[in-house]
């Protein structure tokens, strides 16, 4: 006979099992229940994998959006979305030369939302390029590079170049004439380096001229070797943000007689980690995440025709971040190839061990530091301007133009 | 009707502007994945003139993995893939038997012993202008079917 009260007791016991599973699911990946208390909200940072390169508290200042605009944050958050479109891309792309223009076609024109990606990865890189350049000026314009945060200020700059380098070699991926003709400049702006420029230029192509050596190295370099370079500093450069102290404050800065300058401010208060800065992350994400694919169905990616090593296209122009060094090399192969950028990246690297002075720090345009922010300001306009020259006012046979005339010949 | 606070009505927006468009991008980096085109070998094989073909034969065609039979009643195609798992089935006495597992076929095709689930299926053939015969593989016919041709 069946012992109907067992088979019951045992029918409400497996539904009582299954109705607690997602709270004990739960619970086995967050444990204790939602922090409310200062030390549960202190607990929730330290012992989370994700959460714990945050300091547990902050000062209330350092989050409001004019300290930093969450400069970083965002250069983070877009490098990792080239990462995740990048692997997308990857399922399609052939680094050949017979192949990669046509596998760039079939992406734009056969693939579903094989358009919409490429152009996600190319606005990706190029909000990267533009948002680590804005967050480096932040830096120097807050005095945040000083002591104790000159290592991570030359990490900074190391990641800088990283950029530019994986913006680089993303470059000819596509194999139409303009990235054929681009890296063909740029590499060639390699080559004016003293002693071991062409030497250089040859280990970069895999040759004499770019072709399928050179596309199948940038392919490695820009889909393996430059990103893993990257991401083990990305995550050195967040990690020393803590132990260097947190982000720069004011109540850092020290007078003449070496004392802290007044008293403590009303400013000075600080906020649990957990929730604020989290949400406030979470939601510059959420910004990221609908502004990108809004660009990236509105805007495509630039494409022209099949590379045609016969062909150059006339101006061949470098990508747009080092047209101001080949608006140089048009005067002086030599400034411009080598001795411009050299000083520049000496400048950046030297910088903070020469400023030390604790005078200015976290605070925008410090009349303190008046000399300091004028250099740095004379070298940026330097920059845009040679940059903007280079961008707009350049035509063919690298003549100066005006934005609004038309170039001669069949454009 | 309760009227919506600020702070829900926040809530609600933040929720559904992160669980919308990620919905939105999961579906599209899915899409993305399923090819709108392969590169894959092709279905239709050239096998040559039917005077390549003598009355009374059988031959093996390794690349496209066909037998073509040709009889008194015309030419047939039968596919040399064995139903199982794949491998090329070879020609015996009797009819057809595979090396990996022992599947053995009649000399229509038809399973005789082993794990092989189905018979071995037959093509249609057709010939183009140029009187060349063409073996469809992606238009299984009857077992048996033989085609006439001038």
């Amino acid at each position: 006979m069946i012992d109907v009260a067992a088979v019951y007791k045992k029918v409400i016991r497996a539904t009582v099992f299954a109705g607690e599973l997602p709270a004990r699911f739960y619970r086995s990946v967050f444990r204790g229940t939602y922090p409310a208390t200062v030390r549960q909200q202190l607990g929730a940072v330290v012992n989370n994998l994700v959460l714990h390169v945050h300091p547990t508290r902050v000062y209330d200042r350092s989050i409001k959006a004019q300290t930093t605009f969450g400069l970083g944050l965002i250069c983070f958050y877009l490098f990792i979305i080239e990462w995740i479109t990048g692997i997308f891309l990857m399922f399609y792309y052939e680094p050949s030369t017979g192949a990669a223009y046509g596998r760039i076609l079939d992406l734009n024109y056969t693939i579903t939302f094989g358009r919409v990606m490429r152009n996600l990865h190319r606005w990706a890189a190029e909000a990267m390029v533009v948002g680590v350049a804005l967050h480096m000026c932040r830096v120097f314009y807050t005095g945040a590079y000083k002591p104790p945060r000159e290592f991570n200020w030359v990490l900074g700059v190391s990641l800088l170049v990283l950029t530019l380098a994986l913006s680089f070699t993303g470059y000819l991926l596509p194999w139409d004439q303009l990235s054929f003709w681009a890296v063909t400049v740029g590499t060639n702006i390699v080559s004016y380096a003293p002693v071991l420029g062409p030497w250089l230029r040859f280990i970069l192509l895999g040759g004499e001229t770019v072709g399928s050596d050179a596309l199948l190295r940038f392919y490695t370099l820009h889909v393996i070797a430059v990103p893993a370079v990257t991401a083990l500093i990305v995550n050195y450069h967040i990690w020393r943000v803590i132990k260097d102290g947190g982000l720069a404050h004011p109540s850092e800065n020290r007078g003449a007689d070496g004392e802290p300058l007044g008293q403590p401010q009303r400013s000075d208060s600080v906020v649990t980690t957990f929730p604020r800065v989290v949400y406030l992350e979470l939601l510059v994400f959420l910004v990221l995440m609908v502004g990108l694919p809004a660009a990236s169905l509105l805007f495509n990616a630039p494409l022209e025709e099949e590379a045609n090593p016969l062909t150059p296209s006339n101006p061949s122009k470098a990508p747009w971040y080092f047209l101001g060094l080949q608006e140089l090399v048009g005067y002086s192969a030599f400034w411009g190839g080598v001795g411009v950028p050299t000083l520049l990246m000496i400048y950046l690297v030297v910088l903070p061990y020469v400023d030390r002075r604790p005078a200015g720090i976290g605070i925008w345009f410090a009349r303190e530091r008046v000399v300091m922010i004028s250099v740095w300001t004379v070298i940026l306009l330097g920059i845009l301007v040679t940059t903007a020259l280079g961008i707009y006012f350049r035509g063919p046979n690298w003549n100066f133009y005006w934005p609004w005339e038309n170039w001669p010949g069949p454009h | 009707m309760r009227k919506l606070t600020r702070e829900e009505f926040l809530t609600w927006l933040a929720w559904s502007s992160s669980v919308i468009p990620a919905a939105l991008m999961g579906f599209g980096s899915f899409r993305f994945l399923v090819p709108n085109f392969t590169f894959g070998p092709p279905t239709m094989f050239k096998i040559g003139k039917p005077e390549e073909f003598p009355q009374g034969r059988q031959i093996f065609l390794p690349e496209s993995r066909l037998f073509i039979a040709s009889t008194g009643a015309g030419i047939g195609a039968m596919s040399a893939a064995c139903t199982h798992l794949g491998c090329t089935v070879a020609r015996v006495e009797w009819g057809f038997q595979c090396p990996c597992h022992g599947s053995k076929f009649d000399s229509g095709g038809r399973v005789l012993s082993g794990p092989a689930p189905k018979p071995l299926p037959w093509f249609q053939v057709f010939q183009d202008p140029e009187g060349q015969l063409i073996v469809d593989t992606w238009r299984p016919v009857r077992r048996q079917t033989f085609y006439k041709f001038t």
